[in-house]
């Protein structure tokens, strides 16, 4: 009786298989992509954060080895890690005297970890963009097909009265708002973290070459 | 050097999505949780209406059970639109007008229109019956008008009984002890009413939606008979009734004390809940 007279619940209690498959998948992805979202926005956010407070930092101290010692205090910021590892490839080059080499390998160090950076930051973060574009389509193939069965039932009933489509439509109708749920706060989510991600990006390219200019400064 | 920081990051990241999912997990368990609670909330708020609207019916109003009964079928016949009133008293009380009519069909035509357009006719009446030409054309509207009365009232006079309280006799003021009968009836009623499910969305004109269903308790419980005396305009919201009915058998037991044999009873269904 309390599952049937609930609204929005008696009505999947009714629907097909391939509706049911449709809308648990659905659920699924929804699930998976607020984890991401959740996962990330935590992740993110420190990144920017602590980068912006370690950029502060590394202007403000002229020296790089106090510098270095500070970055353990900016464990999550992309800034200070990317720093972290060029600065551990510049000091094991201290038996070179060749200024161009240790530009050239500061500079690999630099990229390298920032690649680095960014892929692990945009990791699963695609995945919100799968999520934003295939979910309504998912939503709406089950949203077809529960309307192909409420016609199909207009047939074997020989009656197109309301209360033969009606309650199939509605059933199918709900796959379209599950689609409609899941693809919209990470299509959101997305184009957040991606805009926070190229400004971090921007930010590293930046940053690189500032670092640069002062290791070589320091060799000269 | 590098590379092993970025891999010590990569683990406590797999460990982060897990734990990311299961809050996820829960959020949604949350959120499905609380849109249930708020459903359920919604019906039960419905559920109560109709609680209101059968004591209302089920107790027989003060004085004596017959001199209440007079007045209201007097009354009865001008009220044109018993329908906005979610009181059902005026259902029970027009089925002595329908087995009127047809006495009353073949001998003297013109005596009963002669009643009741003097009861009827309020406002709209006066200036018509200033006008003697027309009176026979008006007698003829009032007679048309009570017909569809008729028409729109209870099928038969199973409904008048089959309100809780409505058909024992000299159950005196409100708030008096139910009868055996009546208290069997209020379980059959409830019990139906809990195995009674409908999409209330999927049901248009919620006002002229109502569905009279007559049937037959056998002295064990099982429901036979079920028979929809008149339909309402929304099939499925008469498929309903009958799945509720059919869901409910077997009831429990007609009682000794009620009859010992099967009970005939109709039941009137609207969106609010059974009359």
């Amino acid at each position: 009786m309390f599952s049937s007279r609930i609204g929005f619940f008696s009505l999947l209690a009714d629907t097909g298989p391939v509706v049911l498959f449709v809308l648990c998948l659905l659920l699924f992805f929804s699930v998976l992509s607020w984890a991401i979202i959740l996962m990330k926005a935590g992740r993110i956010g420190k990144a920017a954060n602590e980068s912006r407070g370690f950029l502060e930092f590394f202007f403000e101290e002229p020296g790089i080895d106090k510098v270095f010692g500070e970055t353990e205090h900016y464990g999550k910021g992309s800034l200070a890690r990317v720093f972290r590892a060029a600065y551990i490839e510049y000091r094991g080059l201290g038996y070179l005297k060749d200024r161009a080499r240790i530009e050239e390998r500061v500079a690999r160090a630099l990229r390298r970890e920032a690649n680095e950076e960014i892929r692990a930051l945009s990791r699963y973060v695609p995945f919100l963009a799968t999520v934003g574009n295939t979910a309504p389509f998912i939503g709406l193939f089950g949203t077809v097909w529960g309307i192909m069965n409420s016609f199909m039932s207009i047939g074997t009933s020989q009656s197109a009265s309301l209360a033969t489509v009606a309650p199939g439509i509605a059933e199918a109708l709900v796959a379209t708002a599950a689609g409609l749920a899941a693809a919209i706060p990470s299509v959101i989510a997305y184009n957040f973290f991606t805009q926070k991600i190229n400004a971090i990006e921007r930010d590293l390219e930046d940053f690189s070459g500032e670092f640069l200019k002062v290791i070589l400064n320091e060799v000269r | 050097m590098t590379r092993m920081s970025s891999g010590d990051e990569r683990e406590p990241e797999n460990s982060r999505l897990v734990t990311a999912f299961t809050i996820s997990c829960i959020l949604h368990l949350v959120f499905f949780s609380a849109l249930l609670y708020l459903q359920y909330r919604a019906a039960e708020e419905r559920r109560e209406f109709t609680a209101i609207d059968v004591s209302l019916v089920a107790l027989p109003g003060p004085g004596s059970p017959e001199k209440p009964d007079k007045e209201l079928e007097e009354l009865s016949v001008p009220e044109p639109e018993p329908k906005p009133e979610p009181e059902p008293e005026p259902i029970p009380e027009e089925p002595p007008e329908k087995t009127k009519a047809p006495e009353k069909k073949a001998p003297p035509e013109i005596k009963e229109p002669k009643k009741v357009p003097d009861k009827l006719v309020e406002k709209k009446k006066k200036p018509e019956e200033e006008k003697p030409k027309k009176q026979l054309g008006d007698f003829e509207k009032t007679l048309e008008r009570l017909r569809k009365q008729v028409q729109e009232g209870p099928p038969s006079d199973l409904y008048k009984r089959s309100g809780p309280g409505r058909f024992g006799p000299g159950d005196g003021d409100y708030g008096a002890p139910l009868s055996a009968r009546e208290q069997y009836l209020v379980e059959v009623v409830t019990i139906i009413r809990q195995n009674w499910s409908f999409t209330p969305q999927l049901i248009r004109e919620r006002g002229k939606v109502k569905t009279y269903v007559a049937l037959t308790i056998e002295t064990g419980g099982v429901i036979s008979d079920i028979m929809i005396d008149r339909g309402s305009i929304s099939s499925y919201f008469d498929d309903t009734v009958i799945k509720a009915i059919e869901k409910s058998s077997p009831l429990p037991p007609v009682p000794m004390s009620v009859d010992n044999k099967a009970l005939r009873i109709g039941l009137a269904f609207t969106p609010e809940g059974i009359e």
